[in-house]
């Protein structure tokens, strides 16, 4: 982003228009609530159909990191990071694990949460508390990487300016979005995502024809990168070797079940208006990733081609400097690249508004209701929420200004998901094993938590790129998790059995 | 069955069976990914397959 020309007023007059449509697609939805309960504000009261949910569940998927850190790390890696259409469809899969049961519980015990499904099934506090705590922080840390997003986005059109373009990106977008994200809860966010899926939908489809016109044929930049001569180019065309085919394998585990817990997507399972439409629009989810990462993919070969001198996290740079090159071409290229434009903002505002909300939710229902005043009622919980919204893009905003110069987008998606994988035994094997213990599940959790941190920020020489021998720490921290949940649910069914006989 | 379907696609969708110096290409993709691309597809495919023909009980309608 940080190499687009800036843009001239009528760009921005339509980028503004775009942008205030979101305020009114707010204000609607305000005007459409039925009553002031959870119920409406979080899951938009009897629920979304088809069309509604294919594209929120679409908008919320895709990110800002889908166009620049995917575009970014396939110009590090090459053809390898194909992994990312398999790890997108790898989330629906695992999806099949979870959906079809949280919704039917749903219906018959009105969750608003995902907690509230832990707390159904356990009846354990304590645990409750630490799986809020590790969707809270994982879905945080995923919203301060969409805020520095926004903020990059604009900064790059800046020119001389981009310091303090940065800056007022980062606040007025988040502003804008706390503003209808706490008007019309989640259904101002799902219709918003509508309008933001269906543009990132078209942006992806014109970025692909954008880089045909521009730059010629796909064969063309893939020769181009196998005739270099230089042996890292060359490699990046041939088959991965064996320590990335493990970083693969790695990937496909972590994203399939991490992306499948996203609390946010749990929640638009909870607001589907029926199983069916639930059942459908995940099978759509399912080809999806053909029509997004693969062109993101696509482009990052470009770029190889055609945009050399990026580095490490510089690389997520690329698409940025790309664009440029269509910018300046022709007027056409110009009104493209501002198309384009819109199309980025959808996918990180549409992301970010939806962890924004699950956030507040879980802050106001699992833990103010949960521990600080249980008596609270839903209106004073949906307030404490909008408060919780807030007060959290307040310290988020000011965090992203000051951690500007961070690591790359790809860095934060893969801590974010180390965490995230260590809820896979409450959710996919709690829904199927009635014998899974509360106290095995806590300590499961406890200790997988602690592995996979102290692996990925511990100071290991053993550590290469956050990964050990190609996986996530994440796996190995979920691989310990598994065996004390097992181990354990089987100690305490035994020792229940003796107790049982005994008396 | 399915899981079975599953761990044979997981077993080719990582193109650990491929030759390593291999060079060829289609319409711009080394053959290699076309093949990743392919089993990716398929999981695709089954997996909305399974998704809509699973459901043994009768579907909530609000």
């Amino acid at each position: 982003m940080e190499s687009f020309l800036p843009f001239g007023v009528g760009a921005w007059i339509f980028i503004s228009l775009y942008i205030g449509s979101l305020l009114i697609v707010g204000a609607l939805a305000y005007k459409e609530r039925k009553e002031n309960t959870l119920k409406d504000f979080y899951l938009a009261g009897s629920g979304f159909g088809f069309v509604v949910l294919v594209l929120t569940l679409y908008a919320t998927q895709y990110s800002g990191n889908s166009l620049f850190g995917f575009t970014g790390m396939t110009y590090r890696i090459g053809f390898s990071w194909i992994m990312s259409v398999q790890f997108m469809i790898a989330i629906v899969i695992f999806y099949q694990l979870i959906a079809v049961r949280l919704y039917r519980l749903c219906e018959k015990r009105a969750y608003i949460t995902p907690v509230d499904y832990i707390q159904d099934r356990f009846q354990n506090r304590m645990l409750s508390l630490l799986a809020s705590i590790v969707m809270i922080l994982a879905l945080s840390n995923f919203l301060l990487a969409q805020l520095m997003a926004m903020g990059r986005a604009l900064q790059g059109l800046a020119g001389a300016n981009s310091d303090l373009a940065y800056h007022y990106g980062v606040i007025t977008l988040a502003l804008i979005m706390v503003i209808y994200g706490t008007l019309g809860g989640i259904r101002a966010v799902a219709w918003t995502d509508m309008l933001q899926g269906s543009v990132l939908l078209c942006g992806f489809l014109i970025l692909l024809f954008v880089l045909h016109a521009e730059f010629g044929s796909l064969s063309v930049a893939t020769t181009l990168i196998a005739d270099s001569g230089k042996a890292d180019m060359l490699s990046k065309v041939r088959p991965p070797d064996a320590a990335r085919l493990r970083e693969w394998l790695s990937y496909l585990l972590i994203v399939g079940m991490g992306g499948a817990l996203y609390p946010h997507a749990i929640q638009r399972i909870y607001a589907a208006r029926s199983e069916r439409v639930l059942r459908l629009s995940l099978s759509v989810m399912a080809f999806l990733p053909f029509f997004t990462t693969l062109v993101a993919v696509v482009a990052g070969i470009y770029a190889l081609a055609y945009v050399g001198g990026f580095e490490g996290a510089a690389s997520d740079q690329v698409l940025g400097r790309l664009l440029r090159q269509v910018q300046e071409a022709s007027l056409f290229g110009y009104c493209l690249v501002v198309l384009l434009f819109a199309a980025v903002l959808s996918a990180i505002m549409s992301t970010a508004d939806s962890a924004l909300l699950s956030i507040s939710s879980m802050l106001s229902k699992d833990i103010y209701s949960g521990f600080i005043n249980p008596e609270a009622s839903e209106a004073d919980m949906t307030r404490v929420g909008k408060m919780c919204s807030w007060s959290l893009v307040v310290v988020l905003v000011s965090l992203a200004i000051v951690l500007r110069e961070e690591s790359s987008l790809v860095k934060l998606l893969d801590r974010k998901f180390d965490v995230l994988v260590q809820l896979v035994p409450a959710f996919m094997l709690g829904l199927r094993w009635s014998g899974m213990r509360a106290d095995a599940t806590l300590l499961g959790l406890f200790v997988g938590l602690i592995v996979s941190l102290t692996l990925a920020f511990g100071p290991f020489t053993f550590i290469e790129g956050g990964k050990l021998w190609g996986f996530h720490p994440g796996l190995y921290g979920l691989l310990v998790n598994l065996l004390i949940v097992l181990v354990g649910s089987y100690l305490a069914s035994k020792r229940w059995v003796q107790n049982s006989r005994l008396q | 069955m399915v899981v079975l379907i599953y761990l044979l696609l997981l077993l080719l969708a990582v193109p650990w069976y491929w030759p390593a110096d291999d060079s060829r290409q289609l319409a711009g993709f080394p053959l290699w990914v076309l093949m990743t691309l392919f089993i990716a597809f398929c999981a695709s495919v089954f997996t909305a397959w399974n998704l809509m023909t699973s459901s043994a009980e009768e579907e909530t309608e609000n």
